[in-house]
């Protein structure tokens, strides 16, 4: 009788932590992935390129969205909408954001080749084929192996990132697969849903977010693919016999200083996304993240 | 059978830890305040002896050159022990420094070890730990001689949620660049300070104590101020070691310079003292193992002998006849 007691007192103090998931979507033009590319072609095969522009829309385009939840939005210090910052400590140093939580949608990976440290986001890309064509044909700079020979066909990038990370099946590599892929078109919109995991829930706090966009130049393609969060020196140093180089990974700290690494070309949120929840901290209603500021020097 | 679990039982009683909990010393208190710093300037480096005269002189305002120290347990474990100083921003960078007695290392692991200068074990019980930071002195939360204190301040967002900020100026990174790492024990703590927007204002030095010797309960240390940036000092142009503050160990300072010589440190038949150890330890190349071997036998020996490497010199042999 006594447990009967107590098992039923258990249930009915629920454990109640200000931390949980935050759902919602990030919604994002299609004006975002629309850009002017540069294709790379060498028809008679000697290794010289020659290059081709075209304004093209392909989701591929779109970098790692970073998102996150913020006391509030500071629309006066930047050019954008910003999330508030604490106390400016250190000169020259923004002031912290402190975010609750946060998220990305698609992330920096390392696809296999040194050429692609810090230029390949997850959730973009079907196949290593995909890889292969986004290169060559939106960024301009086809994948070329450790010895400099262009990589064509994807079954032998396949045979490479096997070797390279002893995997044995297509579901190790994050960066591609049909399932992965996070963008779905909607009306004039790419649109992808999110889970902010272990975020701390508080009633009205801000969601926002950015789109890292690649650096793509129709008159200088060396630097195209190329992403502003992303620490060319992080990630696992590779030092073998003939070859040194670093994978790269995203800096640790872009939701909290996220002024540093917003730049020309990114597209930002309008921090117009708020969350409220329930005496039981419950999430009273999905939420959008429109990245629908276009960043620019005009 | 009943009778043999609680001899057993008894047996398992007689190991309560007491050993690790060192014992107050009167001489020592593990909370002080040492006063006032002066930062010893570049030229003043010029010349720099740790322990010399000249660097441990108060100047005329009675502010400390180089100290040396040592901190004690608290009557009860559970309080934090430690010390603080203040010394004035120069409007400059200033380097700040710290080294706990006495040396510590890892153990080699490697298969070819014989190649480490570390083939022997460290004795860890003369060895202690004091953790460095340094801020404004404005925003030092702690009593100094009183109660220790760091430098971090809650921020409440415009949500009413509270983010603690540090506010400390001694950035210390550690192997995977963390800003607030600290070094294990005994090893030499320090940080560059800027102070160039806080000419002439209070900066407040926190020496945390981490881990007392078990030998003795006293972490003995030395701490100062100097001028430049830590990588970059005059004093240390090619950076700051184990032995940029010297002879912190207990009882260091009162060994005759004729027992800190090379020919003497090197002779098997002296007995070990902290002051070959610190240097044997500095010079790197086997020269710390073949110190250890020769003071395996001394009374509180500062290696220990693990069995499983052979001399170095055997080593040697092994490998030129091989």
């Amino acid at each position: 009788m006594l447990a009967l007691y107590l098992a039923l007192g258990a249930c009915a103090n629920p454990e109640v932590v200000s931390e949980g998931d935050i759902t919602g979507r990030v919604v994002i033009p299609k004006e975002a992935a629309t850009r002017t590319v540069v294709s790379a072609s060498d028809d008679d095969g000697d290794g010289v390129y020659t290059y081709t522009t075209q304004e093209i829309t392909d989701p591929r385009l779109l970098g790692p969205v970073y998102i996150g939840a913020f006391a509030g939005m500071d629309t006066i210090s930047f050019p954008y909408v910003h999330p508030q910052m604490g106390p400016l400590i250190d000169a020259g140093i923004r002031g912290d954001t402190f975010p609750y939580g946060g998220d990305t949608i698609g992330r920096i990976d390392f696809a296999c080749y040194a050429t692609l440290s810090c230029k390949v986001t997850t959730s973009r890309f079907s196949d290593y084929d995909d890889v292969l064509d986004y290169f060559k044909n939106d960024i301009g700079i086809p994948v070329v192996d450790a010895y400099g020979v262009e990589v064509t066909d994807g079954s032998a990038m396949r045979q490479w990132c096997y070797d390279y990370f002893a995997a044995t099946s297509d579901a190790e590599m994050a960066f591609i697969g049909d399932d992965n892929l996070r963008f779905e078109e909607d009306g004039d919109n790419y649109v992808a849903s999110f889970k902010m995991r272990h975020t701390e829930r508080v009633d009205g706090m801000s969601l926002w977010g950015f789109m890292d966009a690649p650096e793509i130049e129709t008159d200088q393609v060396r630097v195209n693919g190329t992403f502003t969060t992303c620490n060319p020196n992080g990630g696992r140093q590779v030092d073998a016999y003939n070859t040194q180089f670093s994978e790269g990974s995203s800096y640790f700290d872009v939701l909290n200083y996220p002024s540093t690494y917003v730049q020309y070309g990114d597209w930002v949120a309008d921090g117009e996304a708020t969350v409220s929840f329930d005496s039981e901290l419950n999430q009273k209603e999905d939420v959008d993240i429109n990245l629908n500021f276009h960043f620019s020097a005009e | 059978m009943l009778v043999s679990l609680m001899a057993l039982m008894l047996t398992g009683c007689d190991r309560d830890g007491e050993f690790y909990i060192t014992q107050p010393n009167p001489d020592y208190p593990f909370l002080q305040n040492l006063g006032e710093f002066r930062v010893i300037s570049k030229e003043e480096q010029a010349d720099f002896l740790s322990y010399s005269d000249a660097s441990m002189a108060d100047d005329e305002l009675g502010r400390h050159g180089v100290y040396y120290g040592g901190l004690g347990a608290p009557e009860d474990p559970s309080f934090y022990g430690g010390a603080t100083f203040n010394f004035k921003g120069t409007g400059g960078t200033v380097c700040v420094v710290v080294d706990p007695e006495l040396v510590f290392w890892n153990q080699a692991q490697s298969p070819q070890a014989t190649t480490s200068s570390y083939l022997y074990l460290d004795n860890t019980d003369d060895d202690g730990d004091v953790d460095l930071d340094v801020g404004l002195t404005s925003y030092y939360t702690g009593s100094p001689g009183v109660e220790m204190g760091g430098f971090e301040l809650v921020y409440t967002d415009p949500s009413n949620q509270d983010h603690t900020i540090s506010f400390s100026e001694c950035n210390q990174s550690g192997s995977i660049t963390n800003t607030g790492s600290h070094s294990g024990r005994s090893t030499v703590e320090y940080c560059s300070v800027d102070t160039s927007s806080q000419a002439g204002v209070d900066f407040t030095g926190v020496l945390n104590t981490f881990l007392l010797p078990i030998n003795d309960g006293v972490v003995k240390y030395a701490v100062t101020v100097l001028e430049g940036s830590c990588t970059k000092l005059t004093a240390a142009p090619s950076g700051i070691d184990e032995c940029f503050l010297a002879r912190e160990t207990d009882g260091a300072f009162d060994i005759p310079d004729e027992e800190t010589t090379e020919e003497y440190c090197t002779d098997p038949n002296q007995p070990w003292n902290p002051v070959c150890l610190e240097n044997a330890f500095c010079d790197r190349v086997k020269v710390l193992n073949a110190y250890c071997e020769d003071h395996f036998e001394d009374d509180n020996a500062p290696c220990i002998d693990n069995g499983v490497h052979p001399p170095a010199d055997d080593a040697a042999d092994e490998s030129s006849s091989g």
